[in-house]
């Protein structure tokens, strides 16, 4: 599975557990702080996706960087495995 | 009185321990306290001494020997690290750790009568080490008197009847609690020390019928299901919050026992006892007191004791504010007319600034009928300090995936509907088994 998709996956499950309801034209461009996770749902997004993937690039990362779209975020993953 | 002179008042053929199979009347008992007594009498005399000895009855020998002899003696359980064990040691100026016996403590006839009485009449401090949860253990200095002020000797026709059963270490408070009470009553005690199953092994072989131990040692205990074939007189649980669920498997697992809920802390001593077979304890203590010991709520929802005896150093008397009250460090909450135990102040996992105690998300799961056992604990998270998880032990195992998603989305569905969304565990690990410390307690701090 692409990572993409394989993180689309585990935001809706998230979604689903922190009963947050995520935009319906939920895609790449989407800002996150609009997307309808909610802080607690952010939190356990990055958790579950290192547990998924074995790693976490926001721990490893020298200089924070905050993500704005959904492909942002996606692109921190790639970028840092 | 000193502990020896209690133990002569009983009848010498009774016996007074069972360990490894083997029995020991109070006859045999004296002849070794005797023995230990005569070989430390001249080195040990009015001395401060720390007793770190790993064979349970060895141990108990030397309490009951070096009581009254000594000025102080130290009990440290054997499995203390040596940087603790050496900090305690030189803090309470013992002059000598006996972490192991150099002669024989099997005494022969001959040897035991040539060694001579003698009277000793030091009133022996009886110091304890806390359990160190929250930093390096400290220690509280008790006394004889201070230690057995609540042993209640059990009202049986034939106290032979009797079987306590010992599963706690004897150099912990709760430990300690059980031995004297069963030594002083001259009850039968069966010390069943070692891993789970061979502690199993020598409470059915004792043919145990009294028992105190954790919650999370009962729970271990009905879980494993040997033990079922005892009859137990007297069920006793201390040093956890006890839920509902365990109260309520142990009523329909042993009908005919009683059962006592301990509140005792090494620090306070013995605070008071719950007899109701019900969670917590009545509010109306909180106007009244119980057993002598005043209760009341701190702001900060902690639970304020004042015990009648409190044990004696500058740790007990630093935490004590200007009422003589001590904070337990328990957090309660009120709930109809009973006060609850939600669980330790300084165990609460921080979700993003919301303080959640994992005995209460732990309680709601175990209700659950496909959850037999869990611990719930805290996980690192950069996000937001902490998220809650929870180790599972299924009632029906299986390591089916597709079956394991169906449960895990089940559970958290359901925990959705009891507990606020913060609460609910966001990972569920499935495990074979919840692993308990040495003083018989679930270790929450794996993580974070």
């Amino acid at each position: 599975m692409e990572l993409r998709d394989k993180i689309l996956e585990v935001v809706v499950e998230v979604a689903e557990l922190s009963e947050c309801e995520l935009v319906s034209d939920f895609n790449d461009s989407t800002i996150l702080l609009e997307s309808g996770l909610d802080s607690l749902g952010f939190a356990i997004l990055v958790a579950r996706l290192e547990e998924e993937l074995d790693y976490d690039p926001f721990a490893e990362m020298e200089n924070a960087v905050y993500p704005t779209t959904f492909a942002e975020f996606v692109s921190i993953y790639s970028q840092n495995k | 009185m000193q502990l020896v002179n209690y133990i002569k008042k009983h009848k010498s053929s009774s016996t007074l321990f069972s360990y490894q199979k083997k029995d020991f009347n109070v006859n045999d008992f004296l002849s070794e306290v005797k023995l230990a007594r005569y070989h430390f009498q001249s080195e040990l005399k009015d001395k401060n001494i720390c007793l770190k000895l790993k064979n349970a009855y060895e141990f108990i020998v030397m309490i009951t020997a070096l009581d009254g002899l000594c000025s102080s003696i130290l009990l440290l359980p054997h499995e203390l690290d040596i940087d603790s064990t050496e900090a305690l040691s030189i803090e309470h100026e013992s002059v000598m750790i006996i972490d192991k016996l150099e002669f024989p403590l099997s005494a022969k006839n001959d040897e035991t009568e040539t060694c001579t009485e003698v009277e000793y009449a030091t009133e022996t401090d009886w110091v304890l080490a806390t359990s160190g949860t929250t930093g390096r253990p400290k220690l509280i200095i008790h006394t004889l008197a201070s230690l057995i002020r609540t042993c209640k000797i059990l009202k049986q026709p034939n106290k032979n009847q009797i079987t306590w059963g010992l599963v706690y270490q004897p150099q912990r408070f709760a430990g300690l609690q059980v031995v004297l009470q069963s030594m002083l009553a001259g009850n039968k005690l069966v010390i069943a020390d070692g891993e789970f199953q061979s502690q199993v092994e020598a409470l059915i072989y004792g043919e145990v019928n009294c028992l105190s131990a954790t919650p999370s040692m009962w729970r271990k205990l009905l879980i494993d299901g040997k033990i079922k074939e005892l009859g137990f007189l007297q069920i006793t649980l201390g040093g956890e919050a006890c839920d509902k669920t365990i109260l309520n498997s142990l009523s329909k697992a042993f009908p005919n026992s009683r059962m006592f809920h301990i509140y005792a802390s090494t620090e306070a001593g013995v605070g008071f006892s719950v007899k109701d077979k019900q969670e917590g304890f009545p509010k109306s203590w909180l106007e009244n007191g119980t057993d002598g010991v005043e209760m009341k709520i701190s702001k900060g929802k902690t639970l304020l004791i004042r015990p009648n005896i409190l044990p004696t150093g500058s740790e007990i008397t630093n935490r004590l504010d200007n009422n003589g009250f001590i904070d337990s460090g328990d957090v309660v909450s009120i709930t109809g007319e009973r006060v609850i135990f939600q669980g330790r102040e300084s165990g609460a996992i921080n979700v993003g600034g919301n303080k959640v105690h994992p005995e209460e998300i732990e309680t709601v799961l175990r209700e659950f009928h496909e959850i037999l056992d869990v611990k719930v604990y805290g996980k690192k998270n950069p996000m937001i300090g902490q998220l809650v998880v929870a180790d599972i032990v299924l009632e029906q195992q299986t390591n089916n995936k597709d079956e394991l998603k169906v449960i895990k989305k089940l559970i958290i569905s359901r925990a959705k509907k009891k507990l606020e969304l913060y609460k609910v565990p966001t990972f569920l690990t499935f495990v074979d088994e919840i692993i308990i410390n040495s003083t018989g307690k679930v270790d929450r701090n794996n993580d974070g």
